[in-house]
């Protein structure tokens, strides 16, 4: 007897269990493959640069996948926000935020209208907004790289406090409160439902158009805050901002646990997954490897994952 | 289809057949709109020889986008790998050159056959969505194609000795036209002369009823994503000579978009279970009418073309979207 | 009906073709007849019987007449395991006697002659809902009914009669072509969503274990997802925020009023059983207690100790007042639930029946 329930629990909780021996076994070899990998504090702060924007799109990006969607536009919209909002700053400085955000709001809108009121799928409909979002970066800039050296911009995220830039706290405080929503709120449970069962959804009175278009507002917003994050860090925009970005978001999402079909994982998972694809991109970086075949290294591990998490018993037909 | 009957008696059948066609395939009316209004607009430069050449050899690269692809969301599926086939097909076909010589070409159709094959096992056997397991393949052969081109220290991967595809035999009928030729002809025959398209369209109806009147699902899901392997195999060399006997060697996500949007406009559904891949050869003819015509028009800027391709998808899935009413859609 | 003589065809046609096969087909017939209106029902029994002559079946079925009517020998089987075993041919058994042993208690017939039905007097009671002239092309043409406060409303036909689309249109599943709703003497929007007709104290509830139910949820989650204004507390008056612990203590409420069988509230549904699932089901609906309460087959599939218990909640609830709409293709639930019985055709009332009539024309 003893056994069998020991399998179970290892099968039931697979989710969690991947994700946390991939942590420690990649910290582990990474260490014995090059010394100086977390061996300062300074390669520390590189690394909270490298996952802290990160971490605020593949938020957005886990609520839009737990809800049984997709949504291929979040890189676009990051890279446009950070294009708007530095094109404008000379301009307006900091009330170029407000327009910044509404202009993503504004896509992640047409993206939930897009599903839930003209039954488009979402890959679908995410793939053809973010062609506009990318277009409309193209023409804002005119291809130009943006930069912006006012120093009170780039202290929004590299002010250091506790010995840990700001940006690091932005994203965890955007982590935490998509956590909070996602697990203890009506809303958070509307998601999950949506993602688990659209019939049964319906059937209990949710209001499914509200909340989809909501799910992919929220979702452009913080692709929006991240793009504007990510400017502050590097003092700037341009036009390969988010471009291979598509991939390790997805990646990160699926390698926490959150599975595809919708409906299982959760935002709290995502922390996991984005520790794990940043620490592997900046070790596999450190040890030379070339940029393509590290995307190629996270798409295997995505769809792995993404076999991995999907619990195939609950659906009957896959498309 | 009421007044077709009502009209029965008094029209011949030939005639009520025509009008069926018309009034099936809303997409043979935009054909002709389109070109109504841009000969109407801008017709010394529309009309020109040179330019209903320009529009048969992109109308040959959309469709061979297109066609292989429409098997698969005949099933209710999505195909997003005949880019990774098109864009690493070309990389073997160029890697591949020193050993086998001209025949190398033929890499492309057996290439295309084996990417079919593994999506297909894949997606049905470890039952993972196919635009996520797809658009992962598209991703990896695309990087390992510009990987290819780092690695060989070369700027493009142009195979030179190819050079006689470029001339055609048939003037006014491009090259890249008479070599899609062939997988139209195997697409349309596939569809309209084997069992195979009533199956998939069957499959991607009805799954559960498919299987209880007796269809091998699996086998015929597995079947549907090897043929539009093979297709784009067989399309990407059309492609290959157009590009001037290259491939890509970079990801652009607006190629993806172009096949899609040639399905979506030609009235095949996302959902399955109609259309097929004479629908998709019309979308293809309508995308790019609209985009000769778009850019013939005075005051066009190029800069703006990414903003164009991404409007005019977006109109397309809204368009395409009626026929998805009542389907339960993530 | 068309998949059943799919499979006949099928087999007629592999052993017709080839003469030197002697093989006998053993045709396994799993509740054959649940999508079945009852004259679709006699069709088939009719064809069964006939091929009855050359081939062996399994019959799997919970409605007792049919397995009286088709089988030679019955297996009883309760908690997987043969509970008793009769050879028809040799011995007379009545259906009573099956319905004992598959209960292990008395039927539910018995709870059918206990419950009494009150005549509604309109004039005293509120209207809860009215539906006036209600129309879809295909469906139902001009149906109109009042129900009343505590009043439970049958609409009884064939399949196909219309009836189940006039109870989606009620909460807002289908959108009719005309007519008109009313519920708190306020008309319906009909083109609104089922989100909207739950803030006009609308429920509803379908026996089909899967649609309404969230399998892969705790039965915690499972009844707490419609009574939210129960189960959180709104601190900052924009959103809500879930208390776990009145969760957990709404759904153990919930478990031990309906004698749910279940380890905890933790206990993913879909390892309950059919009747436990539908008891979740109608479970969360109680605790929400709506004016009017839509129930769609609301014992479809589940064995006969489970319905009694779901026909006391019911009952329950009808006594506290709240109305019902029943659509269902067993006439004796109607017989057990109804007040009011609108008998419909092709898409039409025929005719309005109180209880006793109702009793009277089915004999029971």
């Amino acid at each position: 007897m003893q056994p069998v329930v020991y399998k179970e629990w290892m099968q039931r909780n697979l989710n969690t269990i991947i994700p946390i021996a991939g942590l420690i076994v990649l910290i582990l070899s990474l260490r014995t493959a090059n010394p100086y990998f977390l061996a300062s504090w300074d390669s520390v702060i590189t690394l909270v640069y490298g996952m802290s924007f990160f971490l605020v799109a593949a938020c957005g990006l886990t609520l839009v996948i737990l809800m049984g969607s997709f949504d291929f536009s979040i890189p676009s919209v990051l890279k446009l926000s950070a294009m708007i909002f530095a094109v404008l700053y000379p301009s307006l400085g900091f009330y170029s935020l407000p327009v910044t955000l509404a202009v993503a709001l504004a896509f992640g809108f047409v993206n939930g209208l897009l599903l839930a009121r003209f039954n488009i799928p979402s890959f679908m409909a995410t793939l053809a907004t973010s062609m506009v979002a990318e277009g409309l970066a193209q023409v804002i800039s005119g291809g130009y790289t943006r930069i912006i050296t006012d120093p009170a911009f780039r202290a929004i995220s590299t002010t250091m406090i506790f010995g840990l830039p700001s940006i690091f706290y932005w994203a965890i405080a955007v982590w935490v409160v998509t956590v909070f929503i996602t697990l203890a709120t009506p809303f958070g449970r509307a998601v999950y439902a949506i993602g688990g069962n659209l019939v049964g959804a319906r059937l209990a009175g949710i209001n499914i158009l509200r909340v989809r278009i909501l799910v992919f507002m929220i979702g452009a917003l913080f692709a929006a805050v991240s793009g504007i994050l990510y400017a502050s860090q590097i003092q700037g925009a341009h036009m390969q901002v988010g471009v291979l970005d598509t991939i390790p978001l997805f990646a990160s999402v699926v390698v926490g646990g959150t599975a595809l079909t919708g409906g299982v994982g959760g935002v709290h998972r995502t922390l996991l997954g984005v520790l794990i694809i940043r620490w592997l991109d900046s070790g596999l970086s450190m040890l030379a490897i070339d940029l393509n075949i590290r995307m190629i290294i996270f798409g295997a591990i995505a769809i792995i994952m993404a076999i991995l998490t999907i619990d195939r018993k609950r659906i009957k037909i896959m498309k | 289809m009421k007044r077709v009957e009502k009209t029965m008696p008094r029209v011949s059948p030939n005639m009520v057949a025509v009008w069926r066609l018309f009034k099936t395939n809303p997409a043979i009316w935009t054909i002709l709109g389109l070109v109504v209004i841009f000969s109407a607009i801008v017709p010394e430069r529309f009309l020109s020889t040179s330019n209903l050449v320009a529009i048969l050899r992109s109308f040959a690269v959309t469709a061979m986008l297109a066609v292989g692809p429409t098997f698969v969301i005949l099933l209710g599926s999505i195909d997003l790998s005949f880019m990774g086939i098109w864009m690493f097909g070309g990389a073997l076909v160029w890697l591949l050159y020193p050993y086998l010589g001209l025949a190398s070409i033929l890499v492309y159709p057996i290439f295309g056959l084996l990417v079919g094959l593994f999506n297909g096992v894949v997606h049905v056997k470890a039952r993972i969505p196919s635009f996520i397991l797809t658009l992962a393949v598209t991703a990896v052969f695309a990087f390992l194609t510009t990987y290819v081109r780092n690695v060989s220290g070369v700027l493009t991967l142009i195979v030179p000795a190819y050079g006689f595809l470029r001339e055609s035999p048939i003037p006014y009928l491009p090259s890249p036209f008479l070599l899609s030729l062939p997988a139209i002809a195997l697409a349309l025959f596939l569809m309209f002369f084997t069992k195979i398209g009533t199956y998939l369209c069957a499959i991607g109806s009805n799954e559960e009823g498919a299987k209880l009147a007796g269809i091998n699902v699996e086998k015929y899901k597995v079947v549907g994503f090897m043929i539009s392997g093979f297709l784009t195999g067989l399309g990407s060399i059309a492609i290959f000579v157009h590009l001037g006997n290259q491939t890509r060697v970079d990801f652009d996500p607006s190629e993806l978009i172009r096949g899609l949007a040639a399905i979506v406009l030609g009235g095949t559904p996302l959902a399955g279970g109609m259309g097929g891949p004479h629908r998709s050869l019309l979308g293809a003819l309508i995308y790019v009418l609209i985009f000769n015509g778009l850019f013939l028009l005075p005051g066009v800027d190029p800069n703006h073309l990414k903003l164009y391709i991404g409007a005019l998808l977006l109109g397309a899935v809204v368009i395409a979207s009626k026929a998805l009413k009542g389907a339960l859609i993530t | 009906m068309v998949e059943i003589a799919r499979a006949i065809l099928s087999i007629r046609l592999s052993v017709g073709d080839g003469e030197s096969s002697k093989i006998t087909p053993i045709i396994i017939l799993d509740e054959p007849t649940a999508p079945l209106s009852i004259e679709e029902r006699d069709e088939l029994f009719k064809y069964l019987l006939e091929l009855k002559k050359h081939n062996s079946f399994i019959f799997v079925s919970h409605i007792i007449p049919e397995v009286m009517r088709f089988s030679d020998r019955v297996y009883v089987l309760r908690d997987g395991k043969v509970a008793a075993f009769h050879d028809l041919k040799k011995q007379e058994i009545t259906e009573d006697l099956l319905f004992k042993e598959i209960v292990g208690r008395e039927s539910y017939y018995e709870l059918l002659t206990r419950v009494e039905h009150r005549l509604v007097e309109p004039e005293k009671r509120k209207v809860v809902l009215s539906v006036r002239n209600l129309s879809k092309k295909g469906f139902y043409k001009d149906v109109s009914f009042d129900v009343h406060e505590g009043e439970c409303v049958g609409l009884f036909g064939p399949t196909g009669c219309g009836k189940s689309e006039i109870a989606k249109t009620l909460y807002g599943e289908v959108v009719p072509d005309g007519g008109q709703i009313t519920a708190e003497n306020k008309p319906v929007n009909l083109k609104s969503g089922p989100h909207k007709r739950l803030k006009l104290h609308i429920g509803y509830f379908s026996g089909e274990t899967g649609k309404e139910l969230f399998l892969y949820w705790p039965i915690r989650k499972n009844v707490s997802i419609i009574n939210f204004d129960k189960v959180s507390s709104k601190p900052l008056k924009l959103f809500r925020i879930i208390n776990l612990k009145a969760e957990k203590n709404l759904a153990e409420k919930i478990v031990k009023t309906l004698n749910i069988k279940a380890p905890n509230v933790e206990t993913e549904c879909y390892s309950l059983s059919g009747g436990n699932k539908q008891k979740v089901s109608v479970g969360k609906w109680l605790e929400r207690s709506p004016k009017l309460l839509i129930l769609e087959d609301p014992t479809i599939g589940i064995d006969v100790g489970a319905r009694e218990d779901i026909y006391e909640v019911l009952l329950d609830m009808k006594k506290k007042g709240i109305s019902m709409v029943l659509v269902s293709d067993d006439p004796k639930e109607y017989a057990l639930l109804c007040d009011k019985i609108l008998m419909l055709r092709e898409g039409v009332v025929q005719k309005v029946m109180t209880n006793q009539e109702f009793r009277g024309v089915m004999e029971l």
